[in-house]
């Protein structure tokens, strides 16, 4: 919980990087999530993810970056390596290691799964990268105010984001608590089978779902206490932004990058198979 | 005669994972069998760190807690529930059954005991806190009073010897409270030991016999309640503030001693009398 | 004329099986300080989001009589622009604060209204002032004490500029530091002119800072007069379940026991202490 809290605070500090606008850095991570998908070469995949790497460094955010990647990367590779490898069809004249019946893996396979493996990695350095260096609130309330003025969509939907990312604390307090006062009822719910466990989420349920319930009147009113209406389309957004030069330039390395993508399927060198 | 120390802490330390200072910084106290306790301290003080400790819902990061006997570390909380009984603060976070009587035996169910013993157990509670002739109520339709005093009927099925309750005035009028203290002050005149945290240090005074006072990580005071209380200016600093007779006699009767907790009554005679 | 007037107003909730509210007239005037005290049940919540419009717009039910905030009718007045003249803190801070940083939510109900930005600078810059919370405005509520985070909810309200601002137990779940900086608050703001309504169990500090006290019991105003006159009633107060500042009780217990003469109860404290004083040096 303290680490969703610590990304939300993230997202305000000071680097080149921050300061740019949040809409410009989500179209950015676009771009950079739409690349994995078209390119399955490990080698450009590589290069990208450096890049992301350099910036981060930028943004003053490599260390924390290190510190939440270090182990999600190790997870993730793993979980690519001992799944991937099997699913993998080795052809004919590929140089296959071990065959039982229906599991097979090959030195291909090997390769492939690693390929796949440096794809997730890609996306998931620059989602880390863009958690760490946007204001996500900011972004959502800029996206509000374009999706009212711009679209007449209502704030209602940008405002439950945000208000969400609020109550999220309260809500995992309130599951201690609620686990807590069962826990000193003899009821441990971190102990027993499977199906013990899945028993015992039912009595948690009822206040945990009490709770909120509850909550979400009091909500209910206390938007209404603070003049909030679905209707009005001439609400006021206090944080401004405009789209500089850097902005757009930034915006325009994301769409770069999907130029990269498309070239390289043009040349031919955007697939893993040119290495099996 | 000496009473046995049913709960005590060694040298406790205690560090939540996801913080860098401690909640609790060496904290080595001792609580005697049939003890009414108040502990009070600002929020963030360490009082409900300290108090989840004798349930075992939390475990040292340094030091013991030892439980009737037993070090904390060595038991889950659920066993340790069978000597010390925890009354949360909200009755709406630990409701979740269908009738009354369910939601009583949840907690002897849980341990184990036997069919006759838990009917026993029921009956006595359900007098106790003067919820008769609702058994199969659903709780959620009871008053928020009554559903205090179910919260504290689950937790009192389960025999406990140490009851502990926390923050039983919030969202309830002094009658409630009042209403709530003088059964918890029952069942301590009983042989239960009582151990409660509040905000409200009128209460304390009223029924508290000793009163533990908590400020950042750290025992502050500890003492009978009216040697607590009388220390008006060092208790300040915990963030306290006494009942006004406290205050009263400080200024009108410097010299003298109370042997008693104030009362209203208690100080009109003694400005007569001195 | 009264900023809030009620007359005859009754009101049965859509679930409940007994009246909320019986036959309530009362009058709020600018610049008035005024305790609500009761016990649980008695209707204090009910009647402050009846001044509000919340009852029977939101919460619904059998709703009789006349509610007139600044001369517009609560029952038919959007909630929304009643809000801009009263202003309502509630206890439970957690359930007001929407946002993800103090910033945020004091400009929140001043985007909803639509101000203009420069405005919008302008107040909250007051408001946090005000609660004294400048440094800190980035931050998340997770990370505040209780009585911050209620101050947050305070400014947010005060943000909104209203001519009332009701605090419905906005203390009963902080601890005593949290609890005094609100009644602080409060008083400053009395001091800079503003209406205050404030529910309370906490009686000694009403003491301190209402003009006038309503005491309410099963729905029905039981007495409304100035603050001394009802907290001397101490065998009233006690009926009701209510305690009495305990000066005052000391006092009445020298009275009635010993046939001590007070031409008037402490209140507060400092009474206490100059009168006792008085006493036994006479």
């Amino acid at each position: 919980m303290a680490f969703v809290l610590q990304m939300l605070e993230m997202g305000k500090l000071k680097s080149p990087i921050h300061q740019l606008d949040p809409r410009a850095k989500l179209l950015w991570w676009l771009g950079m999530v739409i690349v994995p998908i078209l390119v399955t070469n490990p080698f450009i995949l590589l290069g990208f993810t450096i890049w992301v790497w350099v910036m981060a460094f930028i943004a003053k955010v490599a260390r924390r970056m290190y510190k939440f990647l270090i182990v999600t990367y190790p997870v993730m590779i793993g979980f690519i390596m001992l799944t991937w490898p099997f699913f993998y069809e080795a052809t004919e004249g590929q140089n296959y290691l071990f065959q039982w019946g229906i599991l097979h893996c090959s030195v291909q396979g090997i390769i492939y799964a690693l390929a796949m493996g440096m794809r997730i990695i890609m996306a998931l350095t620059a989602c880390t990268f863009f958690v760490m260096t946007t204001d996500l609130m900011g972004l959502a309330s800029a996206l509000g105010e374009f999706m009212q003025n711009k679209l007449g969509i209502s704030y209602m939907y940008p405002l439950m984001v945000i208000s969400s990312f609020k109550f999220l604390p309260e809500l995992s307090g309130d599951y201690l608590t609620i686990t807590d006062s069962f826990r000193s009822r003899a009821m441990d719910i971190d102990t027993g089978s499977i199906a013990q466990r899945f028993r015992k989420t039912i009595p948690v349920a009822v206040p945990l779902i009490d709770s909120m319930l509850r909550r979400a009147m009091r909500i209910s009113i206390a938007l209404e206490l603070k003049a909030f209406d679905v209707d009005n389309k001439s609400r006021t957004f206090y944080e401004q932004y405009r789209f500089q030069g850097r902005d757009v330039l930034f915006a325009m390395t994301g769409l770069l990058s999907v130029g990269i993508g498309i070239l390289a399927i043009v040349l031919d060198i955007a697939k893993v198979e040119m290495y099996l | 005669m000496m009473s046995e120390v049913v709960l005590r802490t060694e040298n406790l330390f205690y560090k939540y994972p996801s913080r860098q200072d401690y909640a609790l910084l060496d904290v080595s106290l001792e609580i005697k069998k049939g003890e009414f306790v108040a502990i009070i301290g600002q929020n963030g003080s360490g009082k409900t760190t300290l108090v989840k400790h004798f349930n075992g819902l939390l475990k040292p990061t340094r030091g013991q807690v030892i439980v009737e006997g037993q070090d904390t570390k060595d038991i889950p909380t659920s066993e340790l529930a069978r000597s010390v009984g925890y009354v949360f603060q909200n009755p709406d976070h630990q409701i979740f059954a269908d009738s009354v009587k369910e939601e009583v035996v949840f907690g002897p169910k849980n341990l184990g005991y036997d069919e006759e013993r838990i009917e026993a157990a029921y009956q006595r509670v359900i007098q106790e806190m003067d919820l008769e002739g609702f058994d199969d109520e659903m709780p959620f339709q009871l008053s928020r009073g009554q559903r205090q005093r179910l919260a504290v009927a689950s937790v009192l099925a389960m025999e406990p010897t140490i009851l502990m309750v926390d923050e039983p005035t919030t969202g309830q009028d002094w009658k409630e409270s009042m209403a709530l203290m003088k059964l918890v002050k029952q069942l301590n005149d009983r042989g239960h030991t009582c151990i409660v945290t509040t905000h409200s240090m009128n209460l304390v005074s009223l029924f508290a016999k000793r009163v533990i006072v908590m400020r950042e990580a750290q025992v502050f005071m500890d003492g009978s309640t009216q040697e607590v209380f009388s220390q008006v200016e060092q208790i300040k600093n915990a963030g306290i503030k006494p009942p006004e007779v406290y205050f009263l006699a400080r200024d009108l009767l410097p010299e003298f001693n109370l042997d008693r907790p104030l009362t209203p009554e208690i100080l009109a005679d003694l400005l007569l009398t001195h | 004329m009264p900023i809030i007037e009620l007359e005859q107003v009754s009101f049965t909730y859509k679930e409940g099986s007994k009246p909320a509210l019986t036959g309530i007239d009362l009058e709020i005037n600018e610049g008035e300080f005024v305790g609500i005290i009761g016990p649980t049940g008695a209707g204090k919540t009910t009647l402050c989001w009846a001044m509000i419009g919340v009852v029977p717009q939101i919460l619904r039910g059998e709703f009789d009589g006349r509610v007139e905030v600044k001369g517009l009718p609560s029952n038919t007045t959007p909630v929304a622009q009643i809000a801009q003249v009263i202003g309502l803190v509630q206890q439970d801070a957690e359930a007001q604060l929407l946002m993800t940083d103090i910033e945020k939510e004091i400009t929140f109900p001043l985007e909803n209204l639509s101000i203009p930005r420069h405005e919008i600078d302008r107040r909250m810059n007051y408001v946090l002032d005000l609660v004294k919370l400048r440094e800190n405005r980035q931050r998340h509520p997770f990370y505040l004490s209780g009585g911050q985070k209620q101050r947050v909810a305070v400014a947010a309200v005060l943000a909104m500029e209203p001519d009332v601002l009701v605090l419905d137990e906005a203390t009963s779940e902080l601890d005593p530091v949290g609890a005094e900086e609100i009644h602080n608050l409060a008083g400053d703001l009395k001091q800079k002119g503003k209406t205050i309504i404030m529910v309370e169990h906490n009686i000694d500090e009403l003491a301190r800072h209402a003009d006038r006290i309503i005491v309410m019991d099963q729905g029905k105003i039981m007495r409304n007069a100035p603050t001394r006159e009802v907290l001397s009633d101490v065998d009233f107060l006690i009926s009701l379940g209510i305690y009495p500042p305990q000066v005052t009780q000391v006092a009445y217990t020298l009275m009635k026991e010993s046939g001590k003469h007070f031409d008037e109860l402490p209140i507060t404290l400092e009474e206490g202490e100059a009168v006792f004083s008085a006493m036994r040096e006479a």
